[in-house]
């Protein structure tokens, strides 16, 4: 048992007051209770529970099936755990773009808690949808989600990691995605002693767009890791990674994002940056960034670097009157901000930039 | 660096211990199927490519 | 209002004097100019009063309206009116230049205990103010100078000045990077500001921009130290025979 204090303050959990379909765990359990009414325009919504009881399920076409095509080339053991174990998650079909983000909360009430969570995801040709997660889940938490985003569908998905700073979150994504889809995933990590959050997407269908981004800040200790692996296996599709970290006292954050572009996955356009802003020498962080490229007719680009705060602009900011912390803060945001940038939605956006900003505020030295 | 301490216990034991009753057909296809490719990897105890901290 | 004495200033991280017992007194109003080949002190001395890190004061001292210049942080430096237009404008990309601006106008209005400006005032001024400057909504949305050219960025300066409404007001080489239409737009907007309240130190290398901005006093730099001061005449002087001569005579 390692435990994780259940962490309180006085901020508000993030995407409140926003008009969304709530779905709640506590402990990695399905509280019902505390949870909207599943019915919904455009979605079908059950427990993981309830559909594995079933002989006959659609679901059973991409449980573990997503995770398995993500086993090759790199093993991802943790994923084979939660297929086997997972003890609860949601299976969601999108047979319509939906109204309103269907957003997962998942508190986090008992100290030693362990959760395994599998969700099963599957928007049908032109539907989209926007699910949301927010809640550090359990002091350990092993989630797996498998998304199938078909021909001309979309897929939006932004997620708030933080609050209990003890807790333990080993996350994947695996998603496949169709003709002409969309898939847009960005989390937004904030404290948290380990978390390793991993995204494994297959291109197959011709011109999909796939974008995949993190914005994390570290104080102290936090282990932070970011692993992406994007398959290109059609024509004329995109995909991009943009990682930023911001670390701080000692943290920790990695990088490894990967980039295979398939023989025949001509007029690829494939993007990668991932960068960390240093606050002391005492901060790390390890990337390793690659391109494994088999068509000769792609663009591919990748980026990674770790600096400092730029000293001339913080003389320029203050030059002008803004107290040295301010100027501070307002760097780091803007290093953050091509991340954060990949939320399409505005007022998602919104709320991960004052989730950014108060935290900057709780955690200045 | 923080301890990733989720280690399932020896498969077999925890085999015994899988939630099955509650499972159908397909349901217990997939997670038998899942244990299996745990199996192969060698229960488990490499967690995969986290790199070592520097210091 | 700004009153420097005896000012010796050398770089922290090695042993080299820069200025050399600099005295000036800006009396409030007035255009002072400073004028002066390079390597003289001139942006040195725009710096050190400004507040940048990397230089160490060993003697003297700068007074802005009586507070002690050398005591404050930037920022508090900023608070109490004093104003650096800066030869090269940084680019900070991710920040909105009117972000930029709002944060600036309301972190010293913060200090001084006045209300912050709200944002619809604050939309109203700046927009009026851009106008005459023709810094259009685009420059405004951008990242704070990036992708400026030379003349914009220093449009961008001097917008800023007219925002914050300084006390005293510097002009580090303001004039370097700007084609003719250029510098008269900045120096419009330069004069549009001056007034009884407010003193100006005009630093440049050519005479050029002070056919836009008329000095009241121009003092000549050289070696770190203030050589000679006379009327605009002295500017005219440069110009039609160098440095050379003055510098000659000087020593």
């Amino acid at each position: 048992m390692v435990p994780a204090a259940v962490f309180q303050n006085d901020e508000e959990p993030p995407f409140e007051g926003l008009n969304r379909l709530k779905l709640v765990f506590v402990d990695g359990v399905f509280d019902a209770g505390a949870s909207d009414d599943l019915a919904e325009t455009g979605l079908e919504i059950e427990r993981l529970e309830t559909a594995m009881a079933q002989d006959i399920h659609w679901a059973k076409d991409l449980y573990g099936a997503l995770e398995t095509n993500g086993q090759t080339p790199v093993a991802r053991p943790l994923a084979a755990l939660n297929s086997a174990y997972a003890s609860d998650g949601i299976v969601l079909r999108v047979t319509a773009p939906v109204a309103r983000p269907i957003s997962l909360i998942y508190r986090h009430e008992n100290p030693t808690s362990d959760a395994i969570l599998h969700h099963v995801i599957k928007v049908e040709t032109g539907a989209s949808v926007t699910v949301l997660e927010n809640g550090p889940a359990a002091a350990r938490l092993n989630k797996v989600m498998e998304v199938d985003v078909a021909d001309g569908a979309a897929f939006h998905h932004v997620r708030a990691q933080g609050r209990d700073h003890q807790r333990r979150a080993a996350t994947h994504i695996f998603a496949r995605l169709g003709t002409e889809s969309r898939f847009k995933s960005f989390t937004m990590t904030v404290n948290g002693v380990l978390t390793r959050n991993e995204c494994v997407i297959e291109l197959l269908g011709d011109d999909a767009q796939a974008h995949v981004a993190g914005a994390a800040l570290g104080d102290g200790e936090f282990h932070h890791d970011d692993t992406v692996f994007i398959t290109h296996d059609a024509v004329n599709c995109e995909s991009r990674q943009v990682f930023k970290k911001v670390l701080r006292n000692g943290a920790t954050g990695v990088f490894q994002g990967k980039i295979l572009v398939k023989p025949g996955a001509q007029k690829t356009d494939g993007y990668q940056i991932s960068q960390s802003l240093l606050l002391d020498d005492d901060s790390n962080f390890l990337a390793k960034p690659e391109l494994e490229i088999y068509a000769d007719d792609v663009a591919c680009s990748h980026g990674s670097t770790s600096g400092a705060i730029d000293e001339e602009a913080l003389f320029y900011l203050r030059s002008r009157g803004v107290p040295m912390a301010d100027a501070q803060d307002l760097l780091v945001l803007a290093f953050l901000a091509e991340a954060v940038d990949e939320i399409e939605d505005e007022e998602l956006r919104a709320h991960v930039s004052t989730r950014l900003s108060g935290w900057l505020e709780r955690h200045r030295s | 660096m923080a301890d990733l301490a989720v280690k399932p216990d020896p498969t077999e034991t925890r085999l015994a211990a899988l939630d099955m009753p509650s499972c159908g057909a397909w349901g217990r296809a997939v997670r038998e199927a899942a244990l299996a490719r745990l199996r192969a990897m060698g229960r488990a105890t490499n967690i995969g490519n986290i790199p070592a901290p520097t210091r | 209002m700004l009153e420097i004495k005896n000012l010796h200033v050398k770089l922290e991280e090695e042993d080299k004097q820069i200025l050399k017992g600099v005295n000036l007194t800006v009396e409030a109003g007035k255009v002072h100019a400073i004028m002066g080949p390079n390597g003289s002190g001139k942006s040195t001395l725009s710096y050190v009063l400004s507040g940048r890190d990397g230089y160490e004061v060993t003697e003297g001292s700068a007074h802005l309206d009586g507070e002690d210049l050398l005591e404050m942080e930037a920022e508090e430096r900023a608070a109490a009116g004093l104003f650096l237009a800066f030869q090269y404008p940084v680019e900070i990309p991710g920040v909105g230049n009117m972000t930029f601006l709002r944060t600036a106008v309301n972190a010293q209005r913060k200090a001084r205990g006045q209300e912050e400006m709200s944002a619809t005032e604050f939309l109203k001024v700046v927009r009026e103010k851009a106008k005459t400057l023709k810094i259009d909504a685009d420059m405004l949305k951008r990242p704070v100078n990036v992708g400026f050219s030379g003349g914009e960025k220093k449009r961008n300066e001097i917008l800023q000045m007219a925002m914050l409404e300084p006390k005293m007001c510097i002009l580090d080489e303001t004039d370097s990077g700007l084609d003719v239409d250029a510098m008269k737009l900045v120096s419009e907007g330069v004069n549009a500001l001056r007034d009884a309240g407010r003193g100006f130190l005009v630093i440049t290398h050519y005479q050029r921009l002070l056919d836009h901005i008329k000095p009241d006093v121009v003092h000549i730099m050289a070696n770190g130290r203030i050589v000679k001061t006379g009327g605009p005449e002295l500017a005219l002087e440069v110009e039609n025979n160098g440095y050379a001569d003055i510098l000659g005579e000087a020593v």
